[in-house]
């Protein structure tokens, strides 16, 4: 974890709990996010979706679990967040270039996912959650057991969850001017099942911390068969069953060992995050909707990639005197890609990096606080060529296709950072934050060359792309009184180099895959703003109102980039209450979203009409004298409204997002003494 | 708040700076596919494997056309080791200018798999719009495919029954080598659900003829639905040459 105070106070942050992640019921942990302004997600149906922070997603932004990026094929619009939600306790969102501290990928902001905090000395809790969801049959458990003792704690937690096909409120789609159906409102083959755990075990003595970590995430889930290639009646006929998971789809297996240490130093501390994870992606497919050449139809292996990736971070923080305090550290990276099945993407490759970085934080008043810092990268990329042997059907060789270069190369770059915060009479906060980023191109941007299942279209490399460069002003204007809080906090980026996948005039030889799509640079104006208020009219009543705008320009052809988030504006009153005798609490809330339509769209992009989404929850907790249990009820798109998603995956085929859904989560929390006896309820 | 204004008021500057200076409106208007003729005919078509089709196309865009590619694979989903193999053929052409004709042919190989196969005809704009493709059925024909012998009723013409009534097929599906399997669907055309979906596979290795009273043999009579409606009726047959012999009329049930 980086402790980052006086970055976060010139930085737009958003924090949020397990209480805030489990409150949304969300279908995945970025859903969850998904309330907080400047944060979206980009989803494939149901079970998949990844970070968008201010309009920027893919390579752009990184997500950390105790320190460690997490690695795991993000280049890919299909290609969700391998991580469990209910393991996640704490979590920060940094909005906005953070570079400096996490490297050459946080050009677009920091998804921080925070160590729990450790049990109490003497303590034991078991937690058990169960869950059930209308829209699409999902249910699940996870349980939880942690404790520490003498100083040495663990923590163990397993999530298991099934869902079915999913059901939208439609009965056809639109695609191309062609009319297809929906059979049973139902989208056949979305059904998935995930199985995730993770253990983790620490000390914590005068001279600091160590904890080991383990977590694996694998799911396999199926694609709507419409989505991949032009969708026709036949491939869209109901399979006789809403649970099965059949072709096409993809299976994911990320497995994560980290080793976190912190020791106590003079003048400071010395924090330590090393980890290795692995990741097997593999895409499923029928190989005669792709094949040129002979495939043994057994073979549904599509694409395979198993990304292997080791981290090292260690830094120290020093308290120079009253006043100033520094952090000075370095990150290396090591990753290994290799792939297989019968279709190419993305080349086998090495790439190593390293960044060296120093922040200064000087606190010259308790009211003004100032930041400066900078950082260097090296980066090295090692590609091997790829040729694409076609066989006949007696698996002689009939054609032998050039798709990927040998080639290697470094990448230098460096980050610079200057923040400030002052606190104003009347309850003003100003903050100020510019800089400089860069990205370095992934090997994806610099080596694919193939039809890629999960977006459907051919994606094509170019190993002449520079590092992207950003530069970027923040501002943040935050006005609270003892029963309001306002915030606004606007956003301007240059880009240089930015990279982004275009279509071009030119055709994909292969089939069904329509025009090549190259990653190609252009340089971007990028901003925009969020404001948020809450305001608490009576000390058990409070109101949220968030509102979140993305202008973006690419200023080579002066159209937008693709994929940007609309606009959106949102009303959420919340009653929260203490009860008598067993009923400790009990709220009820409710949540009203308008999207506005998103009429700036890249070319070839289809622009979205805008939609209104309602949601309510209403939750109780109890509590007995042994136990206490908690019980959550949420419903979403409670009007069953049919409306597309500018950032689905499903956008293209005009089909529209899940209908109604109702939620419905039961957590039992219990608290023992080591001993073994129960000594009480937690929450 | 006095402060902050000084800050705020650059940012808005620069935002306003670039978004006000476009220096023309970008190219983004899609091409048009304005016509599609397959050996003559702007609707489906059939051919034999072996045979040319003739294609004419004529192609619109508003500043200047760059390819058209034609992409042909089959549309269905059965494949086994066989002499015959379903034909996936890819082929790009450019064009150039506002309006394009172009007339090109493409052989249909002499071992290609009979049955439905998709034309998507697609084109693009020298700015990378990409038009709404044109999609088109081809059925190509086989010598050795699995042959309809059916007696009654005539498959050539709508069929009309009353709610409830019993569809009873008579015939024969015969083929010269061996039948791998008989597919059978009722399809509501309203709702577009299956009212009927029977699959027979015929597991021996000289099946070379079978027989449609194996609906009453099997107890899997197509009983139509007792409401009224219209329904489209499929029967495809499979050989062991991956061949495919599709026949499908409408059927209105008042």
């Amino acid at each position: 974890m980086v402790k980052t105070e006086a970055v976060k106070s010139s930085l737009s942050i958003e924090s949020a709990n397990k209480e805030f992640i489990e409150k949304q019921a969300g279908n995945t942990f970025m859903n969850a996010l998904e309330k907080m302004p400047g944060i979206s997600s980009m989803n494939v149906g149901v079970g998949i979706s990844k970070p968008v922070i201010r309009g920027m997603s893919f390579n752009r932004v990184v997500v950390t679990e105790n320190g460690i990026k997490q690695e795991g094929q993000q280049w890919g619009a299909d290609h969700g967040l391998e991580i469990d939600q209910f393991n996640v306790e704490r979590v920060e969102i940094l909005k906005g270039p953070a570079s400096l501290l996490y490297g050459s990928d946080a050009l677009g902001g920091v998804i921080n996912i925070l160590p729990p905090p450790v049990v109490q000395e003497g303590k034991m809790n078991v937690h058990a959650l169960g869950f059930f969801r209308s829209n699409n049959n999902a249910s699940g458990t996870s349980l939880l057991a942690e404790g520490t003792r003498k100083r040495i704690f663990f923590r163990a937690r397993i999530t298991l969850q099934e869902f079915g096909d999913y059901k939208v409120p439609a009965d056809s789609f639109t695609y191309n001017g062609y009319k297809l159906p929906i059979y049973n409102q139902s989208l056949k083959n979305t059904a998935g099942k995930e199985l995730n755990y993770s253990l983790s075990a620490g000390v914590m003595r005068d001279w600091g911390m160590f904890r080991i970590s383990f977590t694996e995430f694998s799911q396999q889930i199926g694609f709507f068969p419409g989505a991949l290639g032009i969708p026709r009646s036949y491939s869209l006929q109901p399979d006789r069953s809403t649970r099965n998971i059949d072709i096409p789809g993809q299976s994911i297996f990320h497995r994560k060992f980290m080793v976190n240490f912190n020791i106590k130093t003079k003048r400071g501390w010395w924090e330590n995050d090393w980890g290795y994870q692995i990741n097997y992606r593999t895409e499923k497919s029928l190989p005669h909707a792709h094949g040129v050449g002979y495939i043994d139809p057994a073979n549904t292996t599509a694409l395979g990639l198993d990304l292997y990736t080791g981290s090292i971070n260690s830094r120290i923080h020093t308290i120079i005197n009253d006043k100033l305090k520094n952090i000075t550290g370095i990150q290396f990276q090591d990753m290994r890609n290799a792939s297989y099945g019968f279709e190419f993407l993305i080349p086998d490759y090495v790439q190593r990096s390293g960044g060296l970085y120093s922040l200064f934080t000087w606190e010259k008043t308790s009211k003004s606080t100032y930041t400066i810092g900078g950082r260097a990268d090296l980066s090295g990329i090692d590609m091997k060529e790829h040729y694409q042997i076609i066989y006949d059907i007696n698996q002689n060789v009939i054609a032998t296709q050039y798709r990927s270069p040998n080639f290697s190369t470094n990448y230098f770059n460096w980050s610079f950072a200057s923040g400030a915060s002052w606190e104003l009479a009347h309850e003003w906060n100003i903050k100020l934050h510019v800089g400089r980023s860069f990205r370095i191109p992934s090997a994806a941007e610099l080596g694919a060359n193939g039809v890629h299942h999960g977006s459907f279209r051919h994606e094509m490399g170019d190993t002449s792309l520079r590092p992207e460069v950003g530069y970027q002003a923040d501002l943040g204007l935050i006005h609270h009184d003892k029963h309001y809080i306002i915030k606004f906090t606007p956003f301007f980026n240059y880009f240089s180099n930015y990279l982004f996948l275009r279509p071009g005039a030119e055709f994909s030889p292969l089939p069904d895959a329509g025009q090549i799509y190259r990653y190609t640079q252009a340089s971007v104006l990028h901003s925009g703003a969020e404001l948020y208020a809450e305001y608490h009219i009576i000390d058990e009543l409070h109101l949220e109102f968030a509102a979140e705008y993305v202008y973006n320009l690419n200023l080579d052809n002066y159209l937008p980039l693709p994929f940007t988030p609309p606009g959106s504006f949102s009303i959420s009153p919340e009653y929260t209450a203490k009860g008598k005798k067993a009923l400790k609490t009990w709220f009820i809330s409710s949540d009203i979203k308008y999207f506005l339509a998103q009429n700036r769209t890249d070319r070839n992009e289809k622009t979205t009409p805008g939609y209104l989404l309602f949601a309510a929850s209403a939750g109780i907790h109890l509590q007995f004298k042994k136990w206490s249990c908690e019980l959550l009820v949420r419903g979403n798109n409670l009007s069953n409204v049919s409306y597309l998603n500018h950032l689905s995956r499903y956008r293209i085929l005009n089909m529209p997002e899940q209908g109604r859904n109702f939620s419905v989560v039961m957590k039992i929390p219990l608290s023992f003494s080591l001993a073994g006896k129960q000594t009480s309820n937690i929450n | 708040m006095k402060k902050s204004l000084p800050i705020l008021l650059p940012f808005l500057g620069i935002v306003l700076f670039f978004s006000s200076c476009k220096k023309e409106d970008p190219d983004i208007t899609k091409p048009y596919i304005g016509y599609l003729t397959i050996n003559g005919i702007s609707g489906d078509v059939s051919a034999s494997a072996g045979s040319t089709l003739s294609f004419v196309i004529g192609v619109n865009d508003d500043k200047e056309l760059k390819q058209v590619k034609i992409d042909i694979h089959d549309a269905f989903d059965n494949h086994h080791h066989s002499p015959n193999v379903p034909w996936t053929s890819q082929t790009i052409y450019n064009v150039s200018g506002k309006t394009s004709t172009l007339s090109p042919t493409l052989t249909i190989p002499a071992n290609a798999s009979s049955g439905p196969y998709d034309v998507i005809l697609n084109c693009i704009d020298a700015s990378g719009n990409e038009a709404l493709f044109v999609l088109r059925k081809i059925t190509i024909t086989q010598n050795g495919q699995p042959v309809m012998n059916i007696t009654a009723p005539d498959l050539g013409i709508e069929l009309d029954y009353a709610p409830g009534d019993t569809l009873h097929i008579s015939g024969t599906i015969d083929e010269d080598n061996d039948l791998t399997e008989i597919h059978i669907t009722l399809e509501n055309e309203t709702t577009s659900l299956l009212v009927y979906d029977e699959e027979f596979a015929l597991p021996g290795t000289s099946d070379v003829q079978w027989d449609f009273s194996q609906l009453a043999t099997l107890s899997k009579w197509i009983i139509l639905p007792t409401g009224t409606g219209h329904y489209h009726l499929k029967i495809k047959a499979v050989d062991n040459d991956a061949n495919n012999t599709v026949i499908e009329q409408h059927v209105h049930v008042d």
